[in-house]
């Protein structure tokens, strides 16, 4: 089974914009589809967040874009977490 | 007319003077009061430990960012500085405000000053025999007189200005020390007045450095982010790998069999 990792940041406002893992195989689902996905999911999200919190998108409804603000304001700004969508 | 003739008088002064004068030294401190306003984010709990173990060698080639002895990484900020701590993954940005202090105190005390012993003075006429020019013995006698009251009175004034020298010089290191003390606490005082308004305006001055300082971070985040992603990708032998960069955006993709 083969997946699709799409990752983008932006410096300019420190926001991950985007943080998807996509199953590219067409066909019937396999028994463990699932299961292979969520791990390959929270094996690159740990790279990028911890503790990311994984979520499943269904098939069109469509990118998700989420956003994490990592770094300090003025006043205290609370860490997001990036999210992972399936479709 | 004929050679000059010179007529000469000599008298001895016994001084014995004492009087009280007063010591006064003036010191001056001049120095920068601060004031400083910070924020703190860690990292611990939202960026990936890969990321973040990426981030400390980003930081450590990447221009204008200085390793501490301690391991934290710094930046310099126009009116602050951002640390990175790789161990207690902690951001910091810090603004600072300073503005300069001066001020000046006096101390004073008052001595003794005292002049005594004899004070040998001398004058001198001249005339002519003829009394040419109109000097003529009794006019070289006044003037004899004139010039040893002069000298007498002057030679007063150099024993008793030295005795005041001395006598300031005596007391002065301690007041002057005392002068400065005064000055030091004197500053002290005026810094911390000024720490307040200081830190005030350090704050207003944080928001502006925290968009610079977030910068600068963020771009040394994205390049971590990178490195720690494309990293994972090549271990895993993804395919279809490709990143990119531009106008601060950076986007990655990879295809792997799981």
């Amino acid at each position: 089974m083969r997946v699709k990792v799409r990752f983008r940041f932006n410096s300019v406002t420190g926001e991950v914009e985007a943080f998807e893992v996509d199953d590219l195989r067409d066909g019937p689902r396999l028994a463990d589809h699932d299961a292979r996905h969520d791990r390959a999911a929270a094996e690159v999200a740990r790279i990028v967040e911890v503790n990311a919190l994984i979520e499943e998108v269904a098939p069109g409804a469509g990118p998700v874009t989420t956003a994490t603000t990592r770094t300090p304001a003025a006043t205290e700004t609370p860490a997001g977490e990036p999210e992972r969508n399936r479709e | 007319m004929c050679n000059p003739r010179r007529v000469r008088v000599r008298a001895t002064r016994e001084l014995a003077e004492a009087w009280a004068q007063e010591v006064r030294r003036r010191a001056t401190r001049t120095g920068r009061a601060a004031g400083e306003a910070r924020v703190r984010e860690s990292l611990a709990d939202s960026v990936g430990g890969p990321t973040l173990a990426a981030l400390t060698d980003v930081l450590a080639r990447l221009d204008g960012w200085t390793e501490l002895p301690d391991g934290t990484f710094t930046h310099e900020l126009d009116g602050g500085v951002i640390t990175f701590d790789p161990d207690t993954r902690e951001l910091e940005i810090t603004a600072t405000v300073s503005a300069e202090v001066t001020v000046t105190e006096e101390a004073s005390t008052t001595v003794d000053a005292q002049v005594s012993g004899s004070i040998e003075a001398e004058g001198e006429g001249v005339y002519y025999d003829d009394g040419w020019g109109g000097l003529t013995a009794e006019s070289a006698q006044r003037d004899a007189e004139r010039n040893l009251s002069a000298a007498m009175d002057e030679a007063v004034r150099q024993r008793r200005e030295l005795a005041s020298r001395e006598a300031d010089a005596a007391a002065g290191d301690a007041i002057e020390r005392e002068a400065e003390a005064r000055a030091e606490a004197a500053f002290a005082a005026a810094a911390a007045a000024r720490e307040d308004e200081l830190r005030r305006a350090a704050t207003d001055r944080l928001l502006a450095i925290g968009v610079q300082g977030r910068a600068l971070f963020n771009a040394a985040l994205a390049e971590a982010y990178r490195d720690a992603i494309l990293a994972y990708a090549r271990s895993r032998r993804a395919a279809n790998l490709h990143h990119s960069e531009q106008d601060g955006v950076l986007d990655i993709e990879f295809e792997l069999e799981v």
